[in-house]
């Protein structure tokens, strides 16, 4: 019971945790999401990176592409 | 990579526009949907256009986008140009009359000092129907919990683009309870 009543309040304080993110995340100006999205692909090609650097799955053939795009200079094909 | 990017990003699409290459054109999927509610990763931004010039040959249809990328010195892959570091997909929009429509009823946004038109969250919502695919509906499920979609206007636009029956057939995968 008292186990149950823990669980309870451990997914209420979370859900309230997640909500207070969420507000936040869509208040922000456009120039402050755009800056936010650039950081979710830098921080999701990490995970990818480190995942293939242990023995997991490649890096996806469009995030190599991303990557090459963001840090390799533009040149004409 | 900084904001500023983007911003030159956003110069060079109204360049296209200026030099006749595309005629109007909107910000849509994920990028979208960021703008619309919260930060989500995503590749590229995509941009529906409508060609200056009318074609009946979709794959030629994109020779004056690659044109323009070429004399620009922007390296492109089929789809993607890299525009400052920003993999763009240009997304040719003038066969299917809901992308018409999004475009035309998009929303000017200002991100720093440039305006960008942003398809509204409603036709996002219509057009990822359409599209049907996985990540399509879990964006649909964002908008719904954000609580963010005019129903009206929605049910509107899938009625009049005979997308309401896929969306009562679709809807228990991004409505709770449906």
């Amino acid at each position: 019971m008292e186990n149950e009543d823990l669980q309870t309040a451990a997914v209420a304080d979370l859900t309230e945790r997640k909500k207070v993110s969420r507000q936040y995340l869509r208040a922000l100006s456009p120039a402050e999401k755009i800056a936010k999205l650039i950081q979710l692909q830098e921080q999701y090609y990490q995970m990818l990176k480190i995942r293939e650097e242990n023995g997991g799955r490649p890096i996806p053939e469009k995030w190599r592409k991303w990557h090459r795009a963001r840090y390799e200079n533009s040149t004409n094909k | 990579m900084n904001l500023a990017n983007i911003e030159d990003v956003i110069a060079v699409l109204d360049d296209m526009r200026s030099e006749n290459i595309i005629q109007k054109f909107a910000i849509g999927g994920a990028f979208a949907a960021t703008l619309h509610n919260e930060p989500i990763s995503t590749i590229d931004p995509d941009i529906f256009f409508l060609l200056a010039e009318k074609s009946d040959n979709l794959i030629l249809s994109l020779d004056a986008v690659y044109e323009y990328a070429g004399k620009h010195n922007f390296s492109f892959d089929h789809e993607f140009i890299n525009i400052h570091g920003w993999l763009v997909q240009f997304v040719e929009a003038s066969h299917n009359p809901l992308w018409i429509e999004a475009i035309e009823e998009a929303q000017s946004v200002m991100v720093g000092e440039k305006k960008i038109f942003v398809i509204d969250k409603e036709h996002l919502a219509a057009m990822w129907i359409f599209a049907g695919r996985a990540k399509d509906y879990q964006k649909i499920a964002m908008f719904w919990e954000a609580g963010i979609l005019d129903q009206e206007k929605l049910f509107d636009i899938l009625e009049r683009h005979n997308l309401l029956s896929k969306w009562n057939q679709q809807k228990w995968r991004f409505i709770d309870g449906e």
